[in-house]
């Protein structure tokens, strides 16, 4: 049985990914205001190690890490359904099926409560 | 309180203080320049500690594996332990082989050549008791000398020396080359698109005369803003280049006539997601036409950027 990851097509599907998803999350203006003082080196980074984890693929992802650099954000429910559905949809642009979609946000969900200090 | 430690001394550190401001403030003499993590002079080798990832931030991964960091841009509050980096980059005593001034604001120096370098790199000139970038506007295929194109402050620390005092026949010492916005001679087919502002248009001279120089077969773009025409230093040279050259499209973006530069490059140019840009001049400018572009279809690792930051 292959992992989710290699399912999805492995690092080759995060870096395809990665600009897709940065970039709706930039335009979306129920969170984009995160976005606009933060270094894009350093974000792009961000996002490639996120969407690596939530591919179910080999990250250093702790939920110590994920609460610590969210705390002082005071997200919101909205905010994170907001990034959720950009992961969604720019899997779906991918052609990946909404069944590993599923998986796919099943598995950001983990870290739901950790984003949002709960 | 934290500790740094160099030199078999624990130093203590201030809040919000970096690792070279502390090291400074006792006394040690660590060669520095920008202040902003540009010009990698204050470079230092972490011996123990976890390293901030904004320490590193620019440097090549050899760089980051060997545990080099930034000195003025590490925070202290770390407690490293930190040495001279291992290797200090050479320093060369080169002779100045000209000067011709470009415009009002800009002066064009030119330097004999001490070492090879890619297109696009920048270099730090140390006179005068300090250290400044300066990007380079030759061609290494082209041009056997080094050429910049500087900004001249009435208020700087550098460049009034540069005008005023440097004289024709005068040594002064470089070091370099650095950078990673530089041209990649492997890919000639490839559409490129060059955007800047002020002395920004230095390294994309020297990315578009070596492209040139190479054959270059992709269609090259170069777009260049002011608040007026006659601010553009560059306009005469890059209007007789794009008569001569078929792939070459030159576009000055003159504030006064009406046009936006951010506009024009992510309207008016097709299909910003097949070419490879280069953005430079100030960071503010880098920083919001690097995010329009990559919005606009760029990728973003095909997105280089050469971003000029005040010196502090």
């Amino acid at each position: 049985m292959t992992s989710l990851f290699e399912q999805l097509g492995g690092q080759e599907a995060v870096d395809a990914a990665v600009d897709i998803f940065y970039r709706k999350v930039l335009m979306d203006d129920r969170i984009s205001h995160f976005f606009d003082t933060v270094d894009m080196d350093n974000q792009a980074k961000k996002q490639k190690a996120f969407l690596t984890m939530a591919f179910g693929g080999p990250n250093g992802y702790t939920g110590k890490d994920m609460r610590e650099a969210h705390k002082h954000m005071n997200l919101t429910e909205e905010h994170y359904i907001a990034v959720v559905e950009n992961l969604a949809a720019t899997l779906t642009e991918l052609g990946v099926s909404e069944e590993k979609i599923g998986e796919v946000a099943a598995i950001a969900d983990t870290v739901k409560d950790d984003v949002l200090n709960r | 309180m934290a500790h740094i430690y160099y030199q078999q001394h624990a130093h203590e550190s201030q809040q919000d203080e970096s690792v070279l401001d502390t090291l400074l403030r006792h006394g040690h003499g660590i060669d520095h320049g920008c202040r902003s993590g540009q010009c990698q002079s204050c470079l230092m080798q972490v011996v123990e500690g976890e390293i901030p990832a904004k320490a590193q931030q620019g440097l090549s991964p050899q760089q980051k594996q060997l545990g080099y960091v930034l000195s003025c841009q590490c925070p202290s509050d770390a407690g490293l332990h930190v040495m001279p980096a291992e290797q200090p980059s050479a320093h060369y005593s080169v002779t100045v082989l000209g000067k011709q001034q470009l415009s009002q604001q800009v002066l064009g120096l030119s330097l004999s050549r001490p070492f090879d370098y890619q297109a696009g790199q920048f270099i730090n000139l140390h006179a005068n008791d300090c250290t400044r970038s300066y990007s380079l506007a030759s061609s290494p295929g082209q041009h056997q000398h080094l050429e910049l194109q500087i900004k001249t402050l009435a208020d700087g620390l550098l460049s009034p020396y540069l005008l005023e005092q440097l004289q024709v026949g005068d040594q002064i010492t470089v070091t370099g080359p650095f950078g990673e916005c530089s041209y990649n001679p492997q890919a000639p087919e490839q559409d490129l698109l060059l955007v800047g502002i002020g002395t920004g248009a230095s390294p994309l001279y020297g990315i578009l005369r070596e492209a040139l120089s190479q054959q270059h077969q992709g269609h090259i773009d170069i777009v260049l803003g002011a608040r007026q025409q006659q601010d553009i230093y560059l306009h005469d040279y890059l209007s007789a280049l794009s008569q001569q050259y078929p792939q070459l499209s030159y576009h000055p973006c003159s504030q006064q006539d009406g046009e936006d530069i951010y506009r024009y490059v992510t309207q008016q140019l097709n299909d910003l997601a097949s070419k490879e840009l280069f953005i430079c001049g100030a960071d503010s400018f880098v920083q919001k036409m690097r995010k329009q572009c990559f919005l606009a279809g760029a990728a973003m690792n095909r997105i280089h950027c050469d971003r000029f930051t005040a010196a502090r």
